[in-house]
């Protein structure tokens, strides 16, 4: 993963120079650009491992970005966005983004995603990941949809699944109410954020130790094998 | 309203006639008989002038013009005639049979104000005939002395049937009057009642949340077309600050966003970079749980701005399913806190509002009750059907809430005293989501302590 070549195009320079502080600080090699313009000279000019893509450019609307970039290279694309409906994100990943991140998000979330979508590239398929994930005696088929724990079959709701392999997407990390509230759910979901509380406590009950996932108070919820 | 019109209008219509018809037929009527008994009157003084000589003699060969002055009289329509000599016998009837000729007539009280010299009119009910009669009497006077007496009568049912006949006549016109009255207000009402109903109809799709309804301004009198016309206005300049209202959260919370981004990502970076002790760590949690409630809070804004706005079509929910799927997603939470939930919910509970409000709502009570109830209590959900309605309410265990402080409960960031986690949104989305489904929502203290949260729905038609 060292020196991966990063393009980011972002017009908000705060958020900018928040990303690549933080991802020069795992070595990664990031060029910034402020307009879509700039963005499609720099995708002609070089070859790129991930491109990091703002909807909300002052030239270009970024889907337009994101469609011309599909047309000439293979590249991930992870758009990051203000907006999270739900139409907004089936239109960019449907003009070719790879991934779609709503702000606010976290540093960690950030590199995990970008981690997945490059590992997915060179997998060679762009689809999503479907190999089993394990952690410690828990397995999760993203295929099958199954859960097992050592050996037996652990039998969850659709959304229960979903919650689950989406904590297990990162194992260890903190991951956001808001962003997973945003990713398992859509964002025309205007209730009570604990309704995923009250997943995860059904989760935690199916597995029989409350410790495969921790909550972080206010934050979120973090999957690691009970130590 | 058109019906207040029209009752309105033939109401005035109807008393202006009354109070003009009824006087004027009695005057009608006491003008009739004056002007018959005047008529009377007269008829009885010629006959009394043509009578004079012949009372004065008493002869029959005398009489015999009179006889035949009166049977004339009769026959040409006139009124019966008795004619009396100065003791009140009868000397000259009209009857065609003549069979009262010699009957004394003296104890007949007009005849006796007659020979007394007094004209006397009047009516009275006649025993002989069984009608009631109307009379004048007068003197026969032959110089100073009072010779005989003249009684003419009438039937006074005949004075009546001509009254009668009038006063039908009146009433002719009157009733006609009414009918052109009402084909006018009818047509009067219409016109102002169209343009009215154009408004409400109007109305009622800008209250649905379609905010490009218009009136049109061409119905009606010049008043209501200038009442259409402000109204469009108006319609308009909601329609304009409802978008600016709804653009303003999206924007807002979309620009919030992105400094919020930056935050994080820095404050990462910084804790990274930093040796910590576990002070330290805590209080870089302590930010991070607040930068998480900002985004809540920015969220729940937007969701806020959203309902109401986006979503305005009821369609029927299935209350009973919703409630018994958001009942058992809650149940483990509840396990974990230690709170017993349960359900009474029937079979079979259809509900009208906006598509996920049943649940959005039940939710934001249940985290409110899960958040106030200490281990051991009891939660429970109950649906109800009524007439009408549909209630479904949550009953917590919990500390209740001051009375002061149950209105203000469904205001936005009213955070219950700040003693417990939350945007102070949940309940604020609540009354949005009632209000565009049509339903009332309410929150009241249990005995002993506890607080009950309830939806009121209107029910499928």
């Amino acid at each position: 993963m060292i020196d991966m070549k990063v393009l980011l195009i972002e017009d908000d320079r705060a958020i900018a120079g928040a990303i690549i502080d933080s991802m020069e600080a795992v070595s990664w090699n990031v060029v910034h650009e402020n307009t879509g313009a700039g963005g499609l000279a720099q995708l002609a000019a070089r070859a790129w491992d991930v491109i990091l893509l703002d909807l909300g450019l002052p030239d270009i609307d970024g889907i337009e970005v994101a469609r011309r970039a599909r047309e000439t290279q293979s590249v991930p694309i992870i758009v990051i966005s203000a907006r999270g409906d739900e139409s907004d994100r089936v239109l960019a990943l449907e003009l070719g983004a790879d991934d779609y991140l709503v702000k606010p998000f976290g540093m960690r979330e950030l590199l995990a995603r970008v981690r997945a979508v490059h590992r997915r590239y060179d997998q060679g398929g762009d689809g999503p990941e479907t190999g089993p994930l394990s952690v410690g005696a828990l397995t999760i088929d993203p295929r099958e949809r199954r859960v097992s724990l050592d050996g037996v079959e652990v039998a969850l709701t659709a959304k229960e699944f979903d919650v689950l392999h989406y904590l297990a997407s990162e194992v260890g990390a903190v991951h956001r109410r808001e962003t997973i509230l945003a990713d398992v759910w859509d964002m025309n979901w205007y209730g009570s954020t604990k309704t995923l509380d009250a997943h995860i406590a059904a989760i935690r009950k199916k597995l029989g130790d409350a410790r495969w996932i921790e909550s972080v108070r206010g934050v979120g919820f973090r999957l690691g094998e009970p130590q | 309203m058109r019906r207040l019109l029209l009752v309105s209008f033939l109401g005035v219509a109807f008393l202006a006639l009354a109070v003009s018809t009824i006087p004027f037929a009695i005057f009608l009527q006491s003008v009739e008989r004056e002007r018959l008994l005047t008529s009377l009157e007269r008829d009885a003084f010629v006959l009394a002038g043509r009578a004079e000589e012949a009372l004065e003699s008493l002869g029959a060969a005398d009489l015999a013009p009179v006889r035949d002055l009166v049977g004339d009289y009769r026959d040409a329509g006139g009124a019966r005639v008795v004619i009396v000599d100065s003791q009140g016998s009868a000397v000259v009837t009209n009857d065609p049979e003549e069979i009262r000729v010699g009957l004394s007539y003296v104890s007949r009280p007009e005849f006796e104000a007659a020979l007394g010299g007094v004209i006397s009119t009047g009516e009275r009910f006649s025993d002989t005939l069984g009608i009631t009669l109307v009379y004048v009497a007068v003197p026969v006077f032959s110089g100073p002395e009072i010779v005989g007496a003249v009684r003419l009568t009438f039937d006074k049912a005949v004075i009546d049937a001509e009254v009668n006949r009038q006063w039908v006549g009146i009433g002719l016109v009157a009733l006609i009057t009414l009918a052109l009255g009402a084909v006018i207000a009818v047509i009067l009402s219409g016109r102002l009642v169209t343009g009215i109903r154009e408004l409400s109809v109007t109305a009622g799709k800008i209250s649905a949340g379609d905010f490009t309804a218009r009136a049109r301004e061409d119905l009606g009198p010049r008043e209501t077309q200038a009442l259409a016309g402000a109204f469009n206005n108006m319609a308009g300049r909601v329609g304009a600050l409802v978008e600016q209202r709804q653009r303003f959260a999206t924007d807002a919370s979309h620009q919030l966003r992105t400094p919020i981004t930056a935050i994080m990502l820095r404050l990462e970076r910084l804790r990274d970079s930093l040796t910590l002790d576990a002070k330290g760590e805590e209080r870089f949690d302590a930010i991070d749980y607040e930068i998480a409630r900002l985004t809540r809070l920015i969220d729940g804004l937007l969701a806020l701005g959203r309902s109401g706005v986006e979503e305005t079509e009821r369609v029927e929910i299935d209350a009973t399913s919703v409630a018994r799927e958001r009942v058992e997603s809650w149940r483990n939470l509840a396990d974990e806190a230690g709170v017993r939930l349960i359900s009474r919910v029937p079979e079979g509970v259809f509900v009208v509002g906006v598509a996920t409000s049943v649940e959005q709502i039940l939710d934001v009570f249940l985290d409110n009750a899960l958040s106030v109830s200490p281990p051991g209590s009891t939660i429970s959900v109950d649906l109800e059907s009524h007439d009408n309605t549909v209630s479904l309410c949550v009953h917590d265990e919990g500390p209740g809430m001051a009375e002061s402080d149950l209105p203000l409960a469904f205001e936005r960031f009213w955070r219950g005293g700040a003693k417990y986690e939350g945007t102070g949104l949940g309940l604020a989305l609540v009354k949005q989501l009632a209000d565009v489904s049509g339903a009332t929502v309410s929150l009241g203290n249990r005995s002993p302590h506890g607080l009950t949260a309830c939806v009121m729905y209107g029910v499928a038609r």
